[in-house]
């Protein structure tokens, strides 16, 4: 039992990750990115690759697999929806863009990494703990204890510092913003690259506590929707709850029910919450229509 | 191009694309044969597709939802339980109704990318429900000897008769949208995808409407589901994967959302197009999904498309490199 | 009482500390104008949110007949009989004029979907009647040369007729003008007013509201001021006209003293 909750707790730690992307994005710029779970894929798979190909120290392999992540956020917002939302596209369509592009990631993995799962060493080799007969592997603790961190951290850059104040302004208004001074562009940009940093980091440290393959950004990218909007979309401390809520039912579900209901579970956790209520469990703001 | 001009063009395309569906059991080959029904039964789900979208602008992926009722409906109703393959045609398609009906009601009262999500969880939700339900669905090994659909002692069953009952299909339906799309339910969908708050002060539930283009999309589709699995006497969960989801929107967009044409194009261009790209083998989705991007990038209102909701394609570009346009109108 | 009419009574209505709208009561008769002015934020607009069911009170009523307007989705109200037009002309794009206008006859069509799916005559009659219809109605507001245009090229004027024959298609029971006039050049000012006459004396209610002071007075049969939300005048033109605290509401203080030219 010890052991699920630990899974549960690591494992929503990354949605948590993701949920925060999702949420911070849409805040910032009206979009919603679902190749948000992409970038845990390339922060793990990329590591992967500069450690046990390009062998390149540990620390190193991981700094270049949070940037590559980094550096693929970027790329999406520059070339794919900076110029949509310029062109002011339907959010639909910048939507559906996303996930094309999530797509593209994923089959440009498999092409120069191959389709096997691959894994890493733990950060702290040794570190386990043992809990009433568990044997607990330490990195489900390093995530939970970074992602805790990283998450205050953040909450603290965005509300005392002048680039938080500007990404808040944006939330609430692109056009008014712009008129004050802020840059709702250089905010998109920073958005973009700050979730997929969060992302990437949140992919390198799982990696050793489970595998991670090409294919794995669009479950993370699944999870991370359904805990953001368990949460309340557009809540950060939302998505740190909705992560770990889910991250827990999923655990169960997986060790009681079988992996492969896990999705289905989730599908419809998110179905009946947008259906029912679609602010989620902290959220408040949600537009409906009349 | 004049709105008048454009239709006198889809017109002759339309006529085309009949002359070649007619002549081609006579004179093409079997492999084209073969793909011309698959881009019958696609262009179907288009379609539909294009009724919830196109025309009534509500932002649904979930086609393959009532594709997979349809096409498992059929498979498990025969095998089963033994019905007629008929019957289970059309069972399955009035519970594709009913799902319809029961999703849309509180589905339908989201907007944009909201609807969007919700609907794209289902259409994943279903792929990953087929997959998992193992005991139903026989799980990712699917099922297969569906009987063939047979009226008397003719039974459809090869290659040249499901070729004409798949166009049939798929010419109803686009007579059925063609029905739709000139009444006044038409123009309700239109007005409410432009205008909803104008459209209830005219007096249209916007609900109600938005319900019934979603009901008539599900029927639509599961037909198309159910033929297909007639077709191929097989189903499994590959059918409705979000490559599949990705396909038939990208159909629609390609052909143009809201026209006559569009869904027979659009099917017809990405179901004959991976051939072309068969030779790169490993590279073949990368560079399939590459010019997706870019085309919706750069064309999303498509071939037909009578949906203009993006600026003009100069605003993409940064303001330093936009050329100086004299004072026309885009 | 044998024709009906709009009655507001107490409305009030608040967006966070703001009182847009505070204990506001007026009537519209069917077949008479009802002039609603006052500054801008008096809260006009909001009025016609309010009752065409797009915003709640958050206490009086809104009647119309016998029916409780408040309870109704907008839909439902429209389908009582009582349709508006916005403030910011807005066609529905990419429908072409006619076709706007042709959504506006959207509750004369009785046919349902197996009707139009099998083409029956009934339909098919029923289609034809209201298209010939909308003919008549384009012809009425000057727009039949451009019927088969793109809504949205119309010049600033024809959208704001546009928005009024697609709401007068319905052929409601009370129309709600919201600042019709606002941007028409004389020549269209004076169509608009002779449109106004006409629909009334074919019976419709209308509630007038405008920046226009003299284009109201001249047209309506009993209006109502509003300032910072209140009623601060109703009644005849001229009552109203004769009325300090109106003129100070529009004039200032200073200005009240004297006595303008309405007409």
């Amino acid at each position: 039992m010890a052991l699920i909750i630990a899974i549960g707790i690591a494992t929503g730690c990354v949605y948590a990750l993701v949920a925060v992307g999702y949420s911070l994005i849409y805040r910032t710029t009206a979009v919603v990115n679902f190749a948000q779970g992409s970038y845990v894929m390339v922060g793990g798979f990329s590591t992967y690759w500069f450690f046990s190909v390009a062998r390149l120290p540990y620390p190193v392999a991981v700094l270049l697999g949070v940037l590559s992540a980094t550096a693929t956020g970027l790329v999406l917002w520059t070339f794919v929806v900076l110029p949509l939302w310029r062109r002011r596209s339907p959010a639909y369509v910048v939507l559906l863009e996303t996930i094309i592009f999530g797509a593209i990631v994923s089959t440009t993995a498999l092409i120069v990494l191959g389709p096997m799962p691959q894994t890493l060493p733990p950060w702290f080799p040794g570190f386990a703990l043992d809990f009433q007969g568990n044997h607990i592997d330490g990195q489900y603790i390093v995530v939970a204890a970074a992602t805790v961190l990283i998450m205050a951290a953040f909450s603290a850059i965005l509300r005392f510092t002048t680039l938080g104040r500007a990404m808040r302004a944006c939330a609430a208004s692109r056009d008014t913003s712009q008129l004050l001074g802020v840059s709702p562009e250089r905010v998109g940009a920073i958005a973009f690259a700050v979730t997929a940093m969060l992302g990437g980091f949140g992919g390198a440290m799982i990696t050793p506590a489970q595998f991670t393959s090409a294919d794995a950004g669009l479950a993370y990218g699944v999870f991370g929707f359904v805990a953001a909007v368990l949460g309340g979309f557009g809540s950060l401390p939302g998505a740190l709850l909705g992560g770990l809520l889910l991250g827990l039912v999923n655990a169960v579900v997986g060790r009681y029910v079988s992996s492969s209901y896990q999705t289905v579970i989730s599908f419809a956790i998110l179905l009946a919450l947008l259906a029912v209520r679609p602010q989620g469990l902290i959220g408040s703001d949600w537009e409906e229509s009349h | 191009m004049s709105p008048r001009t454009r239709a006198r063009i889809e017109f002759w395309v339309l006529a085309l694309m009949l002359a070649c569906v007619i002549l081609a059991p006579f004179v093409g080959s079997r492999l084209v044969v073969y793909d011309l029904t698959v881009t019958a039964l696609y262009a179907m789900v288009v379609v539909s597709l294009n009724i919830v979208l196109g025309l009534a602008g509500q932002v649904s992926f979930a086609q393959t939802t009532f594709m997979a009722i349809g096409g498992y409906g059929s498979a498990l109703l025969t095998t089963a339980l033994g019905l007629d393959p008929w019957a289970a045609l059309a069972l399955s398609a009035l519970l594709a109704l009913a799902a319809a009906l029961v999703i849309g009601v509180p589905l339908l009262r989201l907007r944009g990318h909201y609807l969007a999500m919700a609907t794209f969880a289902l259409a994943l939700g279903t792929n990953s429900f087929v997959t998992a339900a193992t005991p139903l669905t026989n799980g990712s090994i699917g099922i297969s000897s569906v009987p063939p659909l047979q009226i008397g002692d003719f039974a459809f069953d090869d290659a040249r008769s499901f070729y004409v009952l798949s166009w049939v299909a798929c010419i109803g339906s686009m007579g059925i949208f063609a029905l739709l799309a000139h009444s006044h339910i038409g123009r309700a969908w239109r007005a409410l995808a432009t205008g909803q708050e104008i459209a209830q002060s005219l007096g249209i539930d916007v609900t109600a409407y938005k319900v019934l283009a979603f009901a008539i999309g599900a029927a639509i589709a599961s037909v198309a589901g159910s033929l297909y699995v007639e077709f191929t006497s097989f189903v499994g969960p590959d059918l409705y994967d979000i490559g599949i989801v990705l396909n038939v929107l990208l159909m629609l967009f390609i052909g143009g959302r809201g026209s006559h044409a569009g869904p027979v194009l659009g099917a017809a261009i990405l179901t004959f197009a991976p051939q072309f790209l068969a030779g790169l083998e490993q590279y073949q989705n990368l560079v399939f999904f590459g010019f997706l991007l870019l085309l919706i990038l750069t064309w999303p209102s498509g071939l037909f498309g009578r949906v203009r909701d993006s600026g003009p394609i100069e605003l993409m570009l940064p303001i330093w490199l936009r050329r100086r346009r004299s004072a026309e109108s885009p | 009482m044998s024709s009906a009419e709009l009655t507001l009574s107490g409305v009030t209505k608040r967006f966070g500390g703001l009182v847009a709208v505070d204990d506001v009561s007026f009537a519209v008769p069917v077949g008479r104008v009802h002039g609603l002015i006052g500054p801008n934020g008096a809260g006009k607009s909001t009025a016609i949110g309010l009752v065409s069911g797009f915003l709640r009170p958050d206490s009086g009523s809104i009647e119309f007949g016998s029916s409780d307007l408040t309870r109704l989705s907008p839909s439902a109200i429209a389908r009582l009989g009582i349709s508006r037009t916005f403030q910011q002309a807005s066609p529905l794009g990419g429908l072409s004029v006619f076709e706007n206008v042709l959504v506006g006859m959207h509750t004369h069509y009785h046919a349902g979907l197996a009707s139009v799916l099998v083409r029956t005559p009934g339909a098919r009659r029923e289609a034809s009647e209201i298209v010939r219809s909308v003919r008549e109605l384009l012809a009425l507001f000057g727009l039949e040369p451009y019927a088969e245009a793109d809504a949205r090229n119309l010049t600033f004027g024809q959208l704001r007729f546009l928005e009024i024959a697609r709401a007068i298609a319905m052929r409601p029971r009370i129309l709600m003008l919201d600042e019709p006039a606002a941007g028409l050049n004389d020549v269209e000012r004076g169509q608009l007013a002779a449109l106004i006459r006409r629909f009334r004396d074919e019976g419709v209610g209308m509630l007038l509201v405008d920046h226009d002071v003299p284009f109201v007075f001249a047209l309506c049969d009993s209006m109502t001021v509003m300032n910072f939300g209140s009623v601060i005048a109703s009644g005849d033109p001229d009552t109203v006209h004769r009325n300090p605290a109106v003129r100070e509401a529009y004039l200032g203080a200073a200005a009240a003293a004297e006595a303008p030219q309405w007409h």
